[in-house]
Formats: C-alpha cells, sequence, structure tokens
C-alpha cells in the first residue's frame, strides 16, 4: 500500500483554506519593529534626515534643547576642544565594570508637519537592554508619551483643524494618546548599529583607543549614506554611536572624545539645560553646509543629547503630491541619552 | 535621497500575510500558533530590511524563516513541556472526524522538519531538491525525512492510502 499523493496535495489544501484568519496585523508588526527602527537610526539621525524635509524658518526655530536658559560662565569661555577633551578625562575616570546588560535609554522628540500645515511633537521612550552575557537574551522597552501641537500657534491650528486626535501617514501612525509602556525580548547578540551596519559586541570591545585609528575603523565599517556624504560626518556618526549607544570600553569612549576634539569647526556654544533637566555644555559642529550638535557632560565624560545635521529645503511646497509629504520629519529627533550598566531584569521604561 | 524602509516594509507585511499564513498554519498545526509564528517572522525580517539584497525575493527568505523558526520554536517548547501532556497529537484514527482534520492531526504527529518536507513537496509543489535547499540539508536528507513522513502517514491515515492496484493504476 503506498499513500495517495494527490490526495495528500489536496486535502492539505482544504485544510490550509478553510481556515478564516485575521486581515494583516501590520500596526502591531510596525508597533514590534519601529523601537528598533527608530534606535538604529536616532544617532545623528542618519536616514530620517535624508528623508527629512526642513522650512528653513522652521530651522531657525529648532534648536536643540529650545526652550533652555543659559547658565552664567567664566570670563573666557573654554573653547570647544578644551570641553570635549576634558569629557575624554571624564570618560577615562568613569567605572569600568560591566554588568549584566548595557541600558541605553533614548528619548525621542520629533517633529512632524501634518497636512493640515501645522507641526506636532511626537515624544518616545526607547529603551535598550543589550545583554553583556552570551546566555542572555537582549530586551527593548519602549514607552509612547504621545504627539501633541509643537507651539501654541501650531495648537490653534490643530483646534481650527477640528482637533484630531490621530494622524496618519504612511507607516507612520500618530496619536495624542501615550500608550503603556512595554518591553519585549530582542534576539540581538548585544552588539550595536552603526548607521545600518551591525557591529557586534566582540567587535565592539576589541576597538582601538586611538581616535585616528576610530576614524579609520568607521570609514571601513560603515555603509555610507547619503547623510554622511563626507568623511567628517562618517567620524561624528562614529563617535556618536561609540558614545550614546554602544557598550565601549572606557578608554575607547575617551577615544571617541578625542575624535570628536579634532574635527573642524567644533565650537562651545555655551551651558544648557537639556529637556530631561539636566545641565551639559551644547557643542556645535559646523563645517560647510553641514552642522552637528551634541550636548555633553564634560565631568562625567557622557553625550547628554545628539542632533544630527539639517536640511533646510522644503520638498512638499507646491508638491501634487502632498499626502506623501504629510509626516515627513521636519527635522531629525532630539535624542536624549542615558547610559549606564545594570544587573537588570528589564523593567518597562518609565519616564522617572 | 533614501526612501523610508518603514514604507517598503509596511507594503511587504500586507502582501505577505496572506501569502504566508496559510503555509504557517500547516507547519505548525494551529491557526493562533501559525499568526504569532508569522508576526514574529516578519518583526524579525525587518532586522534584514534595510539590508536585503535586492535580488533576493523576500517572500522566499520569509518562508525560510518560518520553516526554520517552526522547527527550533517547537524544539524549545518541547523540552519545556516535555513532562506536560502531549497536546493536540490525539489519534487521528479517533472517532469520526473530517479528512482535513484526521490530515491535521497526523501531520501535528509528524517530528517538525518531517512534516516541513511534506509540506513543502506537496503543498508548495516543491522537488526534492527544491526543498534541501530550503532545508539547508541534503536531498539524501530530505529522501530520509520523505520516507519516514510517509511510513508514519500511511499508519495514521488509513484512508488515504491506495492499494496496489490503485497505485499502478494511477
Amino acid at each position: 500500500m503506498m499513500l495517495d499523493e494527490q490526495r495528500l496535495t489536496s486535502v492539505l489544501h482544504e485544510l490550509a483554506d478553510r481556515e478564516q484568519f485575521s486581515p494583516p496585523p501590520t500596526q502591531r508588526v510596525l508597533d514590534r519593529v519601529r523601537p528598533r527602527a527608530t534606535a538604529a537610526r536616532r544617532r545623528v539621525g542618519w536616514s530620517l534626515a535624508g528623508t527629512g524635509v526642513l522650512a528653513a524658518a522652521a530651522a531657525a526655530a529648532l534648536v536643540l534643547g529650545a526652550g533652555t536658559a543659559p547658565v552664567p560662565t567664566p570670563d573666557r569661555a573654554p573653547t570647544g576642544q578644551e570641553i570635549l577633551l576634558a569629557a575624554a578625562e571624564g570618560a577615562e575616570r568613569a567605572p569600568a565594570t560591566p554588568k549584566r546588560y548595557w541600558v541605553v535609554k533614548t528619548t525621542l522628540v520629533v517633529r512632524y508637519l501634518v497636512n493640515a500645515g501645522y507641526h506636532v511633537t511626537d515624544r518616545q521612550v526607547v529603551q535598550e537592554w543589550k545583554a553583556q552575557l552570551p546566555r542572555d537574551l537582549s530586551w527593548t522597552g519602549s514607552l509612547n508619551l504621545g504627539a501633541k501641537p509643537s507651539t501654541p500657534d501650531d495648537e490653534a491650528a490643530w483646534r481650527a483643524d477640528g482637533s484630531p486626535t490621530e494622524w496618519r501617514m504612511g507607516p507612520v501612525r500618530l496619536s495624542t494618546a501615550s500608550e503603556s509602556a512595554r518591553v519585549v525580548e530582542h534576539p540581538t547578540g548585544g552588539g550595536d548599529y552603526f548607521g545600518e551596519s551591525e557591529v557586534s559586541l566582540a567587535e565592539i570591545r576589541a576597538l582601538p583607543a586611538d581616535p585616528e585609528a576610530l576614524k579609520r575603523w568607521g570609514e571601513r565599517r560603515i555603509n555610507r549614506q547619503s547623510i554622511m556624504p563626507t568623511d567628517t560626518d562618517v567620524h561624528f556618526a562614529t563617535a556618536i554611536t561609540l558614545l550614546t549607544s554602544a557598550p565601549a570600553a572606557p578608554a575607547v569612549r575617551a577615544a571617541a572624545f578625542r575624535l570628536l576634539a579634532s574635527l573642524p569647526g567644533v565650537r562651545n556654544e555655551g551651558k544648557v539645560r537639556d529637556a530631561l533637566g539636566r545641565t551639559g555644555t551644547r557643542i556645535v559642529v559646523a563645517y560647510g553646509d553641514r552642522q552637528h550638535e551634541a550636548i555633553v557632560d564634560e565631568a562625567a565624560g557622557q553625550i547628554l543629547a545628539s542632533k544630527g545635521n539639517r536640511e533646510p529645503r522644503n520638498d512638499c511646497a507646491g508638491s501634487d503630491q502632498q499626502d506623501r509629504c504629510d509626516g515627513k520629519v521636519t527635522g531629525v529627533p532630539d535624542s536624549y541619552f542615558e547610559v549606564e550598566y545594570s544587573d537588570g531584569p528589564p523593567r518597562p521604561p518609565t519616564t522617572r | 535621497m533614501r526612501e523610508d524602509p518603514l514604507v517598503s516594509f509596511t507594503a511587504f507585511v500586507e502582501a505577505a500575510w496572506g501569502r504566508h499564513v496559510r503555509l504557517a498554519l500547516l507547519l505548525c498545526g494551529d491557526p493562533h500558533r501559525a499568526e504569532d509564528l508569522l508576526q514574529d517572522c516578519l518583526v524579525a525580517l525587518y532586522r534584514r530590511w534595510g539590508r536585503m539584497d535586492t535580488a533576493r525575493d523576500p517572500h522566499a527568505y520569509l518562508r525560510r524563516m518560518l520553516v526554520h523558526r517552526n522547527v527550533s520554536r517547537w524544539r524549545r517548547e518541547r523540552r519545556e513541556t516535555l513532562t506536560a501532556q502531549a497536546p493536540e497529537v490525539a489519534d487521528p484514527r479517533a472517532g469520526m472526524v473530517e479528512p482535513h482534520e484526521q490530515l491535521r492531526r497526523a501531520l501535528m504527529a509528524l517530528p517538525t522538519r518531517q512534516r516541513a518536507v511534506v509540506v513543502l513537496r506537496y503543498y508548495l509543489d516543491m522537488s526534492e531538491r527544491q526543498v534541501a535547499e530550503e532545508l539547508g540539508c541534503t536531498v539524501g536528507t530530505v529522501k530520509t525525512h520523505h520516507s519516514r513522513a510517509m511510513t508514519r502517514l500511511r499508519e495514521l491515515l488509513p484512508d488515504f492510502t491506495l492499494s496496489a492496484k490503485e497505485a499502478t493504476t494511477q
């Protein structure tokens, strides 16, 4: 006796076809990938800036840590290089004992231009628990705080628009509602993404504690995108990722600060208080038509916040594809970082 | 200018769901687990999305993920529930059951790789060589899985068997 293969085929199809399945759970899938998508891109804006649309007027208003009050400084302010070299020493002094997880908590603040012509600001917290032991899984936590009109003027325009509580723009759905925090398993090896190039924990641990060697490594290793047209962009991105995301050794972090100090057009823009209420020094790196910003806590040897290059243009103006412009990011996100080692266990993020 | 990968990924999720959820059902034998499995695979696929070779068919890639993740998940769950009851593997011959339900139960009684071979061969109509590529094993291994699976299915599905005469005339 043998099995009737034709019957097997037809009953297999019957078995498959009779079941009713739910429609594609697209939003649920996107919600699960969004922390990763955002995290991979948040550091210096990477491709967000590449697709970004930014009116020049908006660019002028959109300053990292907007609304912060300058703190008085002594007679001769230190130069940008001096701040960054002091931060290198701060990084060297930081405790070096790894724990079970390297925890990177990022508060992302992104402005969107919606169809009706006003801006809304979306706030999201992404917290990555990068496992430092091979037996552990990494975790990613997220907390969406919801979107709201960016300024009082935007709020008036929003009311005139009928006070919508949701904006849908292609894959991005913004809502005024906050969502409850959660934390999910993430099958990664505890390394990091530099742009879209995945770097293992082992490679991060083996990085050279030398600024020039780090530049060469970044040039070789980072998959260059349109957002990083020059070597200097790549160097900046390498250093910022090492300092705000990757579990690099103190000596390598110090070298990353020295790398930043060696970049052209480094300026000290004075003391500021960031969106999380922390005080730091605003550093601007400007060359050609490119500009990057970071807030540095030089005593602790940490980057508190970063913002990438801006592209002051508005592709949507006069466009016949206005709907495609809805939700374009009008600036790269302001990212506020908190990094530390922890023994866990991973928990959903809070706003503290 | 580079398009946001979320845009193309969203379109892919919409297209992939209907195309692969039935395969997932056959691979894991339960509609809810099938949806979970497919959703997990889509989330994992996003990791590769920005770096996928454009020449590579993402549907084929997703299909392989379904097969492999189902095998490894099954292993993990078996370890965890080894002492618990063996669920869903009721005797397919018991009671009056419709053919598709008989087949579902019989498939569930197969080891996951054998089940994958049957599903790929007879549902997706793949050749032994294609199945081997899909599973990342040799054609010989596929033959072994196939023959063991068919032996077991013949025991479990007497209604599906042909007599020697029917077989020769078919």
